[in-house]
């Protein structure tokens, strides 16, 4: 056998059947803090000593490492590799039997917003179509939640406190009419979550025999896995139980406009390149929030397909200032399951409630991550035993500790996750249902203004519930995103009964489907992971976002990315379907991270999680909701909401009093000297 | 931050990694019962296709995989 570990490439595929993999002569590789050393070109499979044959699998290949003897067998089972062993060459994927339907309702994404959105379409008598990117229950972020909130109006404060707690958590600046909603209808969301199989009862992972310390290269993950329900795929169950039609790994990229009613959605069977044209009397858009790269929090399928949508549609969008960042640990800094296992393998916990007068103002730990920021991290924390305490997320609600031997959320907690002490995760990622298409003040209904449109949940609709901030209670937005898309099915369904026939305009559709294929006959162009790593680069920066930006800082990436945009509009090529759901992903980001980098440079002031370095301070000069709305030359056109004194409280009041604490460290020490 | 193969011939082909991974990383080879990774560079290493593996067929790591890819054709 050759042993020339110089000439890597021609030896390691020795396996019959099992051809090269081309890709691998451009690949390179980005190590986390684990530090995997000499991947590139190293390990060259080897017979092992003695010659023998090889059955044409890999399992029997020697891993080889090196020491100061040379080359010598790899005994560690620590798998740090690249996946070089040959993987079967891609197949093809036939394309769907059926591609036109037709629908009363067609709700976009398979999440909790667009499950309860088809649920509710269903219920009123609608046909209803549900389409999801991935499959229903297991994309986005809804396959994630850890807790589930309900106000309990016999248990919890009463309406004032209550109000009083969302202003003071919320910046002045939290919808308070979907707030009334919320706590009249959590408690029986909540209920039709757990009659749906969606929440159930079974021992946090902390308190079984699977449990090592939290790590999740120590516990038995899978052994705890295999022993408690799936609830994702109870999303599928629902659907198939009310009679919902569900196409999955299917893309809308964009809905049909005809005399300025939405009158159905021009989609991809990405994986085949195909082209489905659903007629529709409502649509309902709950696509989710979005992010240019996940890194270390699983949002990656997030892609802002509702919001770019509606914008290119001539609808206002709103929030998108407001920056949900997130922090992963460093010893793993891109692998969200390290920091989210539980979550996802975990029961929902309850949670919520029992606002009392100690924590009127939460803690809403923006000051604490800023200045981290500023002042440097704690490199003493690079540890992978360190783990938040067993007073974590879902635990840390009054009600889990305050509340009655009766109330189903006393003494209810997650188990203690790793300490995520580096920023980075989620990076475009914006706070829970800030940003989204706005509906109005008094909208219930989730109606975005254009007749056959409906937009529901987080990213979607930008109803800020939370206000600036990420939720005033850790389980709101699966509890509330569940409730808002009820409330557009049923909405959606109500106006469908009132349509009679939808005909298609034939000419419009056909512009559509050539634009969901174009990226397949570009020739010379741009490679959709590129640019989303350049737009990634360009707004990865904490001078661009949760460090504090300044008018500098914004406009010299606003520079970079129009650039790039420029240079690459209607230039992205896709070689195959994978990389045409990319193309069309990566043409919504651009159009986001601009708009997002515009309405930061608009709002001079910093609020919830907007920071401005050149205004650190509240400015109530600025309170009120910024919109962004393509203008007739395709330019934004900004807008202003202003919004009832309820919401915005007293604006006669001193500063410290409207905000209790300070937002960011230079807002501390203009502010509030004494803390 | 990405899925690894860790034993190839231990996959049945069931399409569990293929029907839950929310960023399209796999594809199901019918004719040889096996998944195939076929876009790991956009694995976003949520884990759910190793949760969710019958067998020990897929594993995890923590290095990201990208390619080198240049800034246009």
């Amino acid at each position: 056998m050759n042993r020339d570990h110089q000439n890597h490439g021609a030896k390691l595929f020795a396996g019959k059947d099992v051809p090269r993999r081309d890709f691998l002569r451009g690949a390179a590789v980005a190590t986390g803090a684990t530090g995997a050393m000499g991947l590139v070109g190293s390990s060259v499979a080897m017979a092992a000593a003695g010659d023998e044959e090889t059955d044409g699998t890999f399992a029997h290949d020697a891993k080889m490492t090196a020491d100061e003897n040379g080359l010598v067998p790899d005994a560690t089972t620590d798998i740090t590799y690249l996946p070089r062993r040959g993987e079967y060459p891609t197949p093809s994927v036939p394309e769907p039997d059926i591609t036109e339907y037709s629908c009363d309702v067609l709700v976009v994404g398979g999440g909790l917003a667009g499950l309860n959105a088809a649920w509710a379409a269903a219920q009123a008598g609608s046909n209803v179509i549900l389409v999801e990117k991935a499959t229903p229950g297991y994309g986005g972020l809804s396959a994630w939640p850890s807790c589930t909130a309900f106000y309990d109006p016999e248990l919890d404060a009463d309406m004032d406190l209550w109000d009083q707690y969302m202003r003071n958590s919320c910046e002045c600046f939290a919808n308070l009419n979907w707030e009334d909603a919320w706590c009249a209808e959590s408690k029986s969301t909540f209920q039709r979550l757990c009659d749906w199989g969606w929440i159930q009862s079974y021992p946090r992972a902390a308190d079984t025999e699977y449990w090592v310390d939290g790590n999740i290269y120590h516990d038995n993950l899978k052994g705890y896995k295999n022993s408690v329900p799936d609830r994702r795929k109870v999303f599928g169950e629902v659907l198939d139980a009310n009679g919902v039609t569900t196409l999955d790994h299917v893309m809308v990229t964009d809905i049909i406009e005809k005399d300025g009613t939405c009158v159905g959605a021009v989609c991809l069977h990405y994986q085949s390149e195909t082209v489905i044209t659903i007629t529709a009397k409502a649509v309902v858009l709950a696509t989710g929030n979005g992010v240019l790269k996940p890194m270390g929090y699983p949002i990656g399928s997030d892609t802002y397909d509702g919001l770019w949508i509606g914008y290119q549609h001539g609808l206002p969008v709103t929030g998108l200032e407001f920056e949900d960042f997130h922090m992963t640990t460093s010893y793993a800094p891109s692998n969200g399951l390290t920091n989210n296992a539980y979550p996802y393998l975990e029961p929902v916990w309850p949670t919520g409630g029992t606002v009392t007068a100690d924590n009127l103002s939460k803690n809403r730990g923006v000051n604490e991550r800023y200045s981290q920021c500023v002042d440097g991290f704690d490199l003493a924390k690079n540890d992978v035993t360190l783990m938040d305490g067993q007073e974590n997320g879902a635990a840390a609600s009054a009600a889990s500790q305050a509340g009655n031997e009766d109330d189903p959320r006393k003494g209810k907690m997650t188990s203690p996750l790793p300490k995520g002490h580096v920023y980075g995760a989620a990076i475009g990622m914006s706070v829970h249902t800030a940003s989204g298409i706005w509906c109005g003040i008094d909208d219930l209904d989730c109606f975005t203004g254009m007749p056959g449109l409906y937009a529901a949940g987080d990213g979607t609709n930008g109803c800020y519930v939370g206000g600036p901030c990420y939720g005033a209670q850790r389980g709101s937005t699966s509890s509330f995103m569940s409730m808002q898309g009820a409330h557009a099915g049923s909405a959606a369904a109500a106006y469908a009964a009132t349509v009679g026939d939808v005909e298609l305009p034939a000419d419009e559709v056909k512009a559509l489907q050539e634009k969901a294929l174009q990226p397949t006959t570009v020739e010379k162009g741009f490679n959709p992971e590129w640019i989303r790593e350049v737009l990634h680069s360009i707004m990865a920066p904490n001078w661009v976002n949760w460090g504090g930006a300044t008018e500098a800082t914004l406009n010299a990436a606003l520079t970079n990315l129009i650039e790039l945009r420029d240079q690459v509009q209607g230039r992205i090529y896709a070689q195959n379907g994978h990389a045409l759901r990319l193309a069309h992903e990566v043409e919504h980001m651009l159009l986001v991270m601009e708009l997002k980098l515009r309405v930061k440079l608009e709002r001079k002031e910093s609020r919830g999680h907007h920071y401005r370095r050149d205004y650190p301070s509240r400015d109530d000069n600025y309170l009120y909701y910024i919109t962004m709305t393509k203008g007739a030359d395709g330019e934004v056109v900004f807008g202003r909401v202003e919004l009832p004194e309820r919401w915005t409280g007293d604006l006669t009041a001193d500063y410290t009093v409207r905000y209790p604490g300070p937002q960011n460290p230079l807002d501390a020490k203009i502010n509030y000297p004494q803390s | 931050m990405s899925v690894i193969r860790q034993n190839l011939s231990e996959c049945i082909g069931c399409g569990t990694c293929v029907k839950v991974c929310p960023m399209d990383v796999f594809r199901l080879d019918v004719e040889h019962s096996k998944s195939v990774i076929a876009y790991v560079q956009n694995c976003q290493t949520c884990g759910q296709c190793w949760l969710n593996c019958p067998t020990d067929s897929i594993g995890l790591q923590d290095a990201e995989v990208s390619f080198g890819i240049n800034n246009g054709r």
